[in-house]
């Protein structure tokens, strides 16, 4: 059992960090295979970007205090920010909306891996007790468009705190009891 | 890394979703791939 983003006892979190690295490099596998192209990536940044997310953690918390939004956003930022993959997706593979969004494909990358890692995330609230994210996010076309261009910009992905909002507002509308909480 | 917000609420800690194997991990990333592109796939480039 796998816990991305987990919180793992001191001195394995390069480990963890590795572990991470797998999943992220097999959604980027999918991604291009599905896209008919060979993407051309920064390695050593995937692996910083999952170590700083545990020495560093962007919100005024350690990363085992926070919610999975706050994990989620923080992955997605500076996944953008640090921009691992190089190639973006070909024009024969997404709409010239996306195409035109520069950095797209980081956004894209970690904005997917984090709608499949809040699906089934869980939050264990103070007062409300545990709840578990049972239902997936969804967006309409237009919507997951506007998103991954607000992503890809750099100025957005600088403020991590903004992205948890809306990814928690996400959630919340296709999870009652995760708005319960 | 950024270092952004002043304050944090942490009465709702929580964890990302865990997955039994990589390969669990695959067959949702094969299903969610595959409705991204035909979501997205250009009118042009379609057959």
């Amino acid at each position: 059992m796998h816990v991305f983003l987990g919180a793992p006892e001191k001195g394995v979190e390069a480990a963890a960090a590795e572990l991470d690295a797998d999943f992220v490099y097999a959604l980027i596998d999918e991604y291009y295979k599905q896209a008919s192209t060979k993407p051309s990536i920064r390695h050593r940044r995937i692996l910083k970007i999952l170590l700083d997310i545990r020495e560093s953690f962007p919100f005024g918390c350690t990363l085992a205090e926070s919610s999975p939004f706050k994990k989620a956003a923080a992955f997605t930022c500076d996944f953008v920010l640090k921009e691992p993959i190089i190639t973006p997706f070909p024009a024969t593979s997404v709409t010239d909306e996306i195409i035109e969004i520069p950095n797209h494909q980081n956004a894209i990358i970690a904005l997917q891996l984090s709608c499949i890692m809040l699906h089934g995330a869980n939050m264990n609230h103070t007062e409300n007790g545990p709840c578990v994210i049972k239902n997936a996010i969804e967006m309409s076309t237009h919507f997951r468009t506007d998103l991954i261009d607000y992503i890809a910009d750099p100025h957005s992905a600088q403020n991590p705190r903004g992205l948890s909002l809306i990814y928690e507002s996400l959630v919340y509308q296709t999870n009652e009891l995760a708005y319960k909480c | 890394m950024i270092k952004a917000p002043r304050r944090a609420n942490k009465n709702a800690a929580g964890d990302l979703r865990a997955f039994e194997s990589l390969e669990e991990f695959r067959a949702v990333a094969v299903k969610q791939a595959a409705d991204f592109f035909n979501r997205y796939k250009p009118e042009s480039a379609k057959a």
